[in-house]
């Protein structure tokens, strides 16, 4: 009995035991909303709000939204998104780098709408908090920017997500533009002129920013009536007034040397207004700057050559158009030397030629190929020991490749991952802005300096004056080929050309070759397709693009 | 007198009584029985014993001072009705169990010699869908039970082993430590497990000790193995000719206007090294370079034994696979020991515990062979001097498979106990209190080493990386079970249950670059230039239940099972913790009616039915809560970490909940030659947990939430017959399943019928493929319209649904564009029908059996199609025929190097996926009783088995059952075992 008695009490105490249980979650690892509303967590959403700049700028799909499919690069041998260059069938509402873009981006947005919502409840001084709010704005404007260049009206959302709504609207170019430009004066106001954290948004980023928005800003689809409306509003007059406020400001200079601008030893220059940052530590740098990839030529495979890390991994995806190279004039202007590779030295023994009696044609370290820039030079593909390619001959892997994004300093040939700052805003644009705005304010007279001061920085040494165009030469198109010349691969060319209503012209003209025909581009390419998945996962009715 | 119907033998110990009364008897040894002090009247007399049917006499006379006769001729059940059976927390017999029931007996888990032990019961229980989920050594299995309910929840089964729900699973497990399996399918069966019952329970009885003598015996197979099926790839000539096609349509390939291929053509297209092997006329055929014979060798030594008051069975196994592909292998060794002690007749306490380590080595996994079919076949594997070539051809995103297979390393270390310690005391003769406590703890080590020369690391520095976790599990169970009998018309059986679960995962892991010396492998990450930020978690989650059942059985004819269950989970929002999961069935033996017992055909025969409420709670913990998601920047060069809004919260998850109803007939018949059972099912589930994407301008991608309603109905079908019970010796039985599921969404509780963004439809399956249409290739004659759709004669044509009504056709017609309105739903991937077929043929000692399985009427996305088949010049390709402006295919569209993804080359991907496999041939030989002594053993049986051996099958990728895409191909076993007893 009394082990019965030992027996029921044990009984008692383990069915006691579930009482222990404690059916609360409680997240040890990793942070839940409820964070929210400290100091510190305000910071991380500041700082978070920043990363996602790094998905797209100098990333694959920022350079190939932006530089693919226009007057200046069309498509090299390899890479999975040639439709985008071609304007064909399949540059459709399911192409991943629009879809990524769009999700990417209000992604960033929530996550400024959420900082911005929680300011005011931060205990932090006021000064700083302001400067924070002024960096947030500057970045949802940015965001939106992009945003509504690539797809005309679209979802504009000022406030975070807190519950799951799956309907969405379109809202009207216009008030996504008032929303960008009351964002970006709130930003110019309260942010300092120069960033304690290099890298943060300043008061010359924002008023660099305004002048290209408002030069931007589409006001009617047909070019005339644009052009009409966006005087009357004073758009052109407002975009030259902030490009002055940057130029005007100090803070900036224009480097004496185009060559010295993408000087890796000397990235945080003058010139730089703001850049999306990276770093050589892989903890920081996220994907990196990757622009050192795609520009570049298949060099790797011909004889004498192999990859390495000086040289690059190329990834052929982008080939200068003819009409491009052809905008250069070599004698005087600097630029075609300064950013385009058109040598590279032997440096594999192992596959030099060798003549009839076994002897290597050249040494390691000897030219082993040249991309000459001109025809003229066919007669050196006979006589020279090396590989010589001229414009004749240059095909989908091999062609002068730009350089502004080399990158030798990455732990390793194969890595991806560059260190380099990309500049999203330099002086040289906004001189160009400048020049452009008050050209098409009627003031072309005002506007001439400024495009002649890049001009001349551009300029060999000794040909300056050369350089220089006469008022007669300074039009739009001309202003055009300048920022092809200055600013190619800086992701603003498929930009540039749909605010100035280029786009199908100069890809109809420039953007083909001979093997394929004539770019398939229609009209309506100049806005994007909205993402299928945006389409699919709203409830209500999310209109398409037309034409797609 | 009672005897035996069939024999006549007496039957000792049968009771008899007379129906009504409280008068009766047992029969002694001569079948005798004597009733005394009846009073006169009219009355029904019955008899009963275990392993027989009820036998009543009615109308039976009796007057006062007179003795009256009433003979018993007791039909022997199946032996099937009477074998006692696991039903969760408790027992019973097979002809008392109210639901939907399957078992599968120890020798039908072992037959077919499998790695994996839930591979055991493929194609013996209808309604079981069992798909291997890859073909690597040691890849697991995913188990479906009436269908797919959930979509974002588990749908695995719970698994109960030896009483203790696995968390785990049961992968791990030697088949060989299986005693029985049965598999809980309806709800009045699964609603005891509650909230985790809604996807059906596995419950598995390890092998116990059994007193008498000693027994030993030893197991032993060893197999090879080898690829059911290859893919064939374009050789070394239709590559290149491909290639040139390719390069011919993007204007790259350039020959005199009179000849298609030419010299400086190819000069300028190909490498040296394709040209090289042109000339030399080489083509290199991967495939065979990295696939092997496989090897599979089991050995297993068992022990059991014991006396009347203890009890053991201790097994030792090991097990050695060595894959199809190189350098992949798994090997598993485990111990388990069962125990047993009457400590006195009222108190019985035992374990059973189980140490398993299993060891995977995968190196590049299922990218070996993708990457085998992805080479040029114009590059050679190895140089001059015998070394491999790590880029074969100088194309940057092709390396050689051979080099992945040596530098590639993924060693998987799974170490395991688990087990059950219980003790089970009788409180009162009636009243039994039973503990149970299960532990679990898991070790999981993944080590990753990948050196330069391999795709990942594409020759430039060696990466390693470790993954530890480490798991403890534990259920607590406490069980009162009460049997109650009053008079002979009423039996009860009560069970309470009172029980905890919980468990508790730590998780950390380290990634470096730049592994200083290769052969440091993982083991010395400290010395790597670069260290990514090393990572650690901790997940907990725990569950109370309280469960009560009842078993009630009136007459031994009516049975009643009333359950109910109260689940709280740690998983769900605050305020919907807990659920409640009743069920109730009743069943009626028929065949205890005299109208049915008449016929003399049934010696079983039951009619069912039940319905229950079970759920899911099996997403991750702290779904509830939102998460912030980790950033970097930087500033000035300076690490800037940042948080971002993850994942929404949800505050009102809540229990996603089946009720289901289920309808079942079963029965034996024909002298027990014939048995089996129809059920018809029909299951409903709401609160659907789904994640449920959200449109990207939200900020976010998804919520988890509960989403609406799904229906599964079915029948399964099951019969198993003993066509020839002796002629000449010989034995043959057929059995045969069959099982019909269909699923479809009832409602979205966003109110919606279509829902693309998530692919769900009402009425449709949750699971559909929604796509565009494959409608062939574009043609010359076609070229006009095609430039309509802004495409060319060469590409892909898809229909252009009928969206418009011409209002003078009077009909629907394509709006002139290809854009998203015109996906249509393709078809589905859960199969119609499945069924088996098993026979087996017994003579004097030799047996051969053969199973065949199906799975009918599903489609399949065929990677192969789509994936291995870009037609862009590049990479290898599947043989296909290609469009050519002379070619006018229709099936694949013509090459283009341009376009690494044909437009719509999806579509070309859909087919039609059923298939027939013979899943096994067994042939063996049991020596007979007196021989075996000349071995100097008690029993000895040896055998050959071929396991998958042939596959009908229309889909033309390598199997339609578990690899619709480039990766490990399924293979077929053959191999020869002996089993030892001494």
């Amino acid at each position: 009995m009394t082990k019965h008695t030992a027996m029921m009490l044990g009984a008692a105490l383990l069915a006691a035991l579930p009482g222990c249980v404690d059916l609360n979650e409680d997240p040890i690892s990793g942070l839940t909303p409820g964070a929210y509303g400290t100091p510190a967590a305000f910071n991380a959403l500041v700082n978070a709000t920043y990363e996602p700049l790094r998905s797209f700028y100098a990333q694959e799909r920022g350079f190939t939204v932006t530089e693919f499919g226009t007057d200046i690069y069309t498509k090299g041998s390899d890479g999975s998104h040639k439709v985008i260059n071609d304007y064909t069938a399949g540059l459709n509402p399911t192409e991943s780098f629009f879809q990524d873009t769009w999700g990417d981006f209000y992604r960033a947005i929530n996550t400024a709408n959420t900082a911005i919502d929680q300011a005011p409840l931060v205990q932090i001084d006021s000064t700083l908090k302001a400067q924070r709010v002024g960096e947030l704005r500057f970045l949802r404007a940015l965001y939106y920017f992009d945003l509504v260049q690539m797809f005309g009206p679209i979802t504009l959302s000022l406030h975070p997500t807190l519950t799951p709504s799956t309907e969405a609207a379109r809202a009207p170019v216009d008030s996504v533009y008032e929303a960008i430009i009351s964002d970006l004066r709130y930003a110019e106001a309260n942010l300092p002129a120069v960033a304690k954290d290099y890298g943060r948004a300043t008061k010359g980023a924002a008023q660099h920013l305004l002048a290209k928005v408002y030069l931007t800003r589409i006001r009617d689809a047909d070019s005339t009536a644009d052009e009409a409306a966006k005087l009357a509003a004073g758009d052109f007059a407002n975009a030259a007034d902030y490009a002055q406020r940057v130029i005007n400001s100090g803070q900036y200079t224009l480097l004496s040397r185009f060559k010295d601008v993408f000087d890796f030893a000397n990235e945080r220059n003058g010139e730089v207004i703001w850049s999306v940052q990276f770093t050589p530590d892989p903890l920081t740098t996220g994907n990196g700057n990757k622009g050192h990839l795609y520009f570049l030529a298949e060099y790797d495979v011909l004889p004498g050559m192999t990859r390495d890390i000086a040289n690059g991994r190329p990834f052929k995806r982008f080939r200068p158009t003819t009409f491009f190279l052809n905008l250069y004039d070599r004698t005087k202007d600097s630029r075609y030397d300064a950013q385009f590779t058109r040598v590279w030295y032997s440096n594999n023994a192992a596959t030099i030629p060798r003549d009839s009696l076994g002897v290597p044609k050249f040494r390691l370290g000897d030219t082993a190929v040249y991309i000459s820039p001109t025809d003229a030079d066919t007669v050196l593909a006979r006589t020279k020991p090396y590989r010589v390619y001229t414009p004749k001959s240059y095909f989908n892997k091999i062609f002068p490749s730009l350089n502004k994004f080399h990158d030798p300093f990455r732990l390793s040939v194969n890595d991806e991952r560059g260190s380099r700052d990309f500049f999203v805003a330099r002086l040289a644009d906004t001189y160009l802005i400048a020049a452009e705005a008050l050209l098409r304010d009627g003031r072309a007279a005002e506007g001439l300096p400024y495009i002649n001061a890049v001009r001349r920085r551009a300029a060999i040494p000794g040909h300056e004056l050369e350089m220089e165009l006469t008022p007669a030469q300074f039009t739009l198109s001309e202003v055009l080929n300048e920022r092809a010349r200055e600013l190619a691969g800086e992701m603003q060319r498929w930009f540039d050309l749909v605010r100035t209503h280029t786009l199908l012209a100069r890809v109809k003209a420039y953007n083909w070759m001979e093997s394929t025909g004539s770019n398939s581009i229609k009209p309506f390419h100049v806005l994007r397709p909205i993402p299928q998945r945006q389409i699919d996962r709203t409830s209500n009715v999310y209109p398409q693009n037309p034409g797609y | 007198m009672v005897q035996d119907q069939a024999t006549g033998t007496p039957l000792q110990g049968a009771q008899v009584a007379v129906v009504g009364t409280k008068l009766g008897a047992e029969a002694g040894p001569d079948g005798r029985y004597t009733i005394r002090g009846v009073p006169s009247g009219t009355y029904r007399v019955q008899a009963q014993l275990i392993g027989y049917g009820l036998w009543q006499v009615p109308n039976v006379v009796v007057t006062a001072g007179q003795t009256v006769t009433a003979d018993f001729r007791l039909q022997q059940l199946a032996v099937a009705l009477q074998e006692v059976v696991v039903i969760g927390y408790g027992t019973q017999v097979r002809r008392d169990i109210t639901g939907s029931v399957a078992s599968v007996g120890g020798n039908d888990v072992h037959e077919v010699p499998k790695v994996n032990a839930i591979e055991a019961i493929k194609g013996r229980v209808p309604g079981v869908d069992i798909v291997t989920t890859g073909n690597k050594p040691g890849d697991g299995v995913r188990v479906r039970l009436r269908g797919t309910r959930s979509l974002n929840a588990s749908n695995d089964p719970l698994y109960v082993l030896d009483g203790i729900p696995m968390s785990g699973g049961i992968g791990d497990l030697n088949p060989r430590d299986i005693e029985s399996i049965e598999v809980l399918k309806d709800a009045s069966a699964t609603a005891i497990y509650g909230s985790r019952g809604a996807n059906g329970v596995v419950l598995i009885t390890s092998r116990q000790g059994r007193a008498g003598t000693t027994n030993i015996t030893y197991d032993t197979y060893a197999g090879y193995q080898e690829p059911v099926r290859r893919v064939r790839m374009m050789n070394g000539p239709e590559f290149a000719e491909h290639k040139r096609e390719a390069n011919r349509t993007t204007g790259n390939y350039k020959c005199p206007s009179t000849v298609a291929v030419c010299d400086s053509g190819d000069a300028k297209l190909f490498w040296p090294q394709e040209l090289a092997a042109m000339r030399a006329g080489l083509s290199t055929d991967w495939q065979s370079l990295v696939l092997r014979e496989g090897m599979q060798v089991s050995n297993e030594v068992g022990v059991t034994g014991g006396d009347e008051r203890t009890r053991f069975a201790l097994t030792l196994g090991q097990l050695q696979q060595d894959g199809i592909i190189t350098a992949q292998d798994f090997r598993r060794r485990s111990m388990r020991l069962n125990f047993d002690h009457e400590l006195n007749p009222r108190l019985r306490v035992g374990s059973s515990t189980s140490l398993i380590r299993t060891d995977q080595n995968l190196g590049r996994g299922d990218g070996v062979y993708s990457e085998a079919l992805g080479n040029n076949p114009l590059g050679v594997p190895y140089d001059s001097t015998g070394k491999i070539l790590f880029k074969p051809t100088p194309d940057g995103q092709r390396v050689n498979p051979l080099s992945d297979i040596r530098n590639w390393m993924d060693e998987r270390q799974r170490t395991r106990v688990f087990g059950t310690l219980f003790a089970d005391y009788d409180l009162a003769p009636a009243l039994n209190w039973r503990l149970n406590f299960g532990p679990d703890l898991t070790f999981y080590r993944r080590g990753v080493f990948r050196g330069a020369e391999t795709q990942a690391m594409q020759g430039s520095g060696a990466d390693a990386g470790l993954w530890q976790s480490r798991t403890f599990a534990y259920t607590l169970d406490n069980i009162l079970t009460f049997h109650g009998r009053l008079g002979n018309d009423h039996r009860l059986t009560t069970t309470l249950l009172y029980s905890i679960q919980q468990q508790r995962t730590e998780d950390d892991t380290v990634h470096v670059t730049g592994v200083a010396n290769e052969h440091q492998l993982f083991y010395d990450i400290g010395s790597a230039t670069n260290v990514d930020p090393p990572y650690s978690s901790l997940e907990e989650w725990s569950l109370l239940s309280v469960m009560a059942r009842v078993n009630y059985t009136l007459k031994d004819r009516y049975l009643f099972t009333v359950t109910t269950r109260r689940d709280g989970s740690s998983r769900l929002a605050p305020g919907r913790k807990y659920g409640l999961f009743p069920s109730v069935a009743v069943a009626w033996r028929l065949s205890e009616e005299d109208l049915v017992r008449r016929t003399r055909i049934f010696s079983d025969l039951k009619l069912r039915a039940s319905y229950g409420v079970t759920g899911n709670t099996s997403i991750s913990p702290y779904q509830t809560e939102g998460s912030l998601t980790r950033t970097i920047y930087s500033f000035a060069g300076q690490a800037a970490v940042g948080y971002r809004p993850g994942r929404l919260p949800n505050p009102n998850l809540k229990w996603e909940r089946t009720g289901q109803m289920d309808v079942g007939l079963e029965f034996t018949a024909l002298n027990n030659r014939l048995s089996g059972s129809v059920d018809y099912y029909r299951a409903d589930t709401r609160d659907l947990i789904m994640e449920r994407q959200l449109p990207p301008t939200t900020g976010y991608s998804s919520i988890l939430e509960n989403v609406g309603a799904t229906r599964n109905t079915g029948i399964e079908v099951a019969f198993s017959t003993l066509l020839v019970q002796d002629w000449h010796g010989l034995r043959w039985n057929v059995d045969v399943n069959g099982a019909s599921n269909r699923n479809r969404i009832v409602r979205l509780s966003s109110g919606l019928q279509r829902d693309i963004g998530n692919g769900w439809f009402v009425g449709q399956p949750i699971d559909v493929y929604y796509d565009y249409q494959f409608a062939g290739i574009w043609q010359h004659q076609d070229s006009l319209t095609a430039l309509g759709y802004a495409q060319k004669p060469g590409q892909i044509r898809v229909v252009d649904q009928p969206t418009v009504y011409d209002s003078v056709t009077g009909q629907w017609r394509g709006d002139g564009k290809i854009d998203g309105a015109d996906r249509v739903i393709l078809g589905t991937p859960f199969p119609r029908w499945t069924g088996s077929l098993t026979s087996r043929l017994d003579w004097k000692g030799i047996d051969l059996s053969v199973m065949a399985v199906a799975r009918l009427d599903f489609m399949v996305h065929d990677e192969f199609r789509t994936g291995q088949n870009q037609l862009f010049g590049r990479y290898n390709n599947i043989l296909t025929d290609y469009w050519t402006p002379t070619n006018p295919s229709n099936t694949d569209p013509r090459p283009n190097a341009d376009q690494e993804f044909p437009l719509y080359g999806d579509a070309r991907g859909y087919e039609e996926g059923s298939f027939v496999r013979v899943r096994n041939i067994t042939v063996g030989y049991t020596v007979p009783d007196g021989r075996a002594g000349l071995f100097r053993a008690r029993s000895l049986r040896i055998y050959a088995t071929a396991l998958d051996p042939f596959l009908f099958t229309k889909f033309k990728g390598l199997d339609p059952e578990s690899r619709t895409n480039p990766g490990v191909p399924s293979y077929r076993t053959v191999m020869m075992g002996v089993t030892l007893g001494i």
